[in-house]
């Protein structure tokens, strides 16, 4: 048939054909081919890869259900924190207490001083006048000394009015009965004694004051405090890491020998 | 096998096979410089695709198969080729003709065919596919590719008389 033997002929013609390529198409091959080679090294360790990071996962995944507790020992912490806070403030409430309590002790030394006067100034009546300004003298001077002892401004004014009452009753002594001086005595301690509860009220407004003059900013106290723990937790976090990558590189490393 | 990572091996592979294998991508391809490109990355499959060749064929053939598969995957991203439903074919309608053609000539004529005329043809005629293997390659039906070979074989028939009349004068 005629297009059977143009087909052969065509056939024949083409197959022995040969067309010599340029010089450099074996270079660009032999290029692409290196290219492909050092591509296929990564597919082959692919699962090498994988394993890595479901191992790495695993680790991550280990290291943050162990910071669980962590992070609750840290919010204890936190909440000792705060009630140290509270401790302190306690502590700070007690101290103004033990402020509060020496001038209190030293009302009770004024209180128990003036009893002290007050029955030197009743024995003042039967003893002679410069045995009594002697003695008043030196009450004075110990009742200034306790009211020293206060170190509250304040207190060293409220302190000065008993003493003057108190100068006031000797003279009233040696004009008014024993029986006269002895309730002026007593409305002398209710004086004290109130007189002590004012000085302890403003001892007690004037710590309070004070107090109110330390400003706390309580946001930047929990943000620093947030802060120092996430950097301690950030580096337990980064060397647990870096300890079980030296692990894993090493088993790595060991596995490679062995094989 | 041997030749695979081993750059000496795919050098004489290459050698044997380079010129032969320009040839036939040649015969779909018509400028060269295209060819050898297609050439090169076919043989950069033959060599990545080494544990694929199964020793049912020949080693010629199965490199062969690559060239043709890439030179008509390339012809296919670009377009070129449109395959018409035509079902339109007559078996027994040509005259007997012997050519007396070179290659250069036979070429010449082949690459004057349209890119669907010429595929069918280069694999029917010169690669001896059959009509329903030319269908799966493409996505055809086998009557489009027989109308297909068809014209192809009417276009070459009057190119070759042409030729021949020119040849003799009468032209």
């Amino acid at each position: 048939m005629g297009q059977h033997k143009m087909d052969k002929d065509f056939k024949i013609k083409l197959s022995q054909r040969e067309i010599t390529p340029t010089a450099n198409a074996w270079d660009r091959l032999d290029a692409m081919l290196t290219v492909a080679e050092q591509k296929k090294p990564k597919k082959d360790f692919g699962w090498l890869y994988i394993a890595a990071s479901v191992v790495g996962f695993l680790l991550l995944g280990t290291v943050y259900f162990n910071s669980i507790p962590e992070l609750n020992d840290v919010k204890r912490e936190g909440n000792n924190d705060i009630v140290l806070q509270n401790n302190n403030s306690g502590k700070t409430q007690e101290t103004t207490a033990e402020k509060i309590l020496p001038t209190a002790t030293d009302s009770q030394s004024i209180a128990a001083a003036t009893p002290i006067i007050t029955k030197s100034s009743t024995t003042s009546t039967r003893a002679s006048a410069n045995w009594r300004s002697n003695h008043q003298s030196k009450n004075e001077s110990i009742i200034t000394r306790a009211a020293g002892e206060l170190a509250v401004g304040n207190q060293n004014q409220s302190t000065s009015n008993p003493v003057q009452t108190i100068n006031k009753i000797p003279n009233q002594s040696e004009l008014i009965a024993d029986n006269q001086t002895n309730k002026a005595i007593k409305t002398e301690q209710a004086v004290t004694s109130a007189k002590v509860d004012e000085l302890l009220a403003n001892a007690g407004t004037g710590q309070k004051s004070e107090k109110s003059t330390v400003k706390v900013n309580a946001k930047s106290l929990l943000s620093q405090v947030d802060g120092e723990v996430n950097q301690s937790f950030r580096e337990k976090v980064i060397h647990k890491i870096g300890r079980n990558y030296q692990e894993v590189a090493q088993a790595v490393s060991n596995r490679n020998v062995q094989q | 096998m041997a030749v695979e990572n081993n750059r000496q091996a795919q050098q004489l592979v290459y050698n044997k096979y380079a010129s032969k294998m320009l040839s036939v991508c040649r015969q779909y391809i018509k400028d060269l410089h295209h060819a050898e490109d297609l050439m090169i990355s076919a043989f950069m499959k033959v060599f990545t695709h080494m544990k694929n060749f199964e020793h049912k064929g020949s080693f010629e053939g199965w490199i062969r198969r690559i060239m043709i598969n890439e030179c008509i995957s390339y012809i296919r991203a670009q377009k070129k080729v449109s395959f018409l439903e035509d079902e339109y074919y007559k078996e027994d309608g040509f005259n007997n003709i012997e050519s007396n053609l070179s290659v250069d000539d036979i070429q010449f004529l082949i690459d004057g065919l349209p890119e669907g005329y010429k595929v069918i043809f280069n694999l029917y005629a010169i690669e001896g596919y059959k009509h329903l293997e030319i269908a799966d390659m493409l996505g055809i039906s086998e009557s489009t590719s027989k109308s297909q070979l068809h014209h192809a074989r009417k276009m070459l028939q009057q190119q070759v008389s042409k030729l021949k009349n020119y040849s003799h004068g009468t032209a």
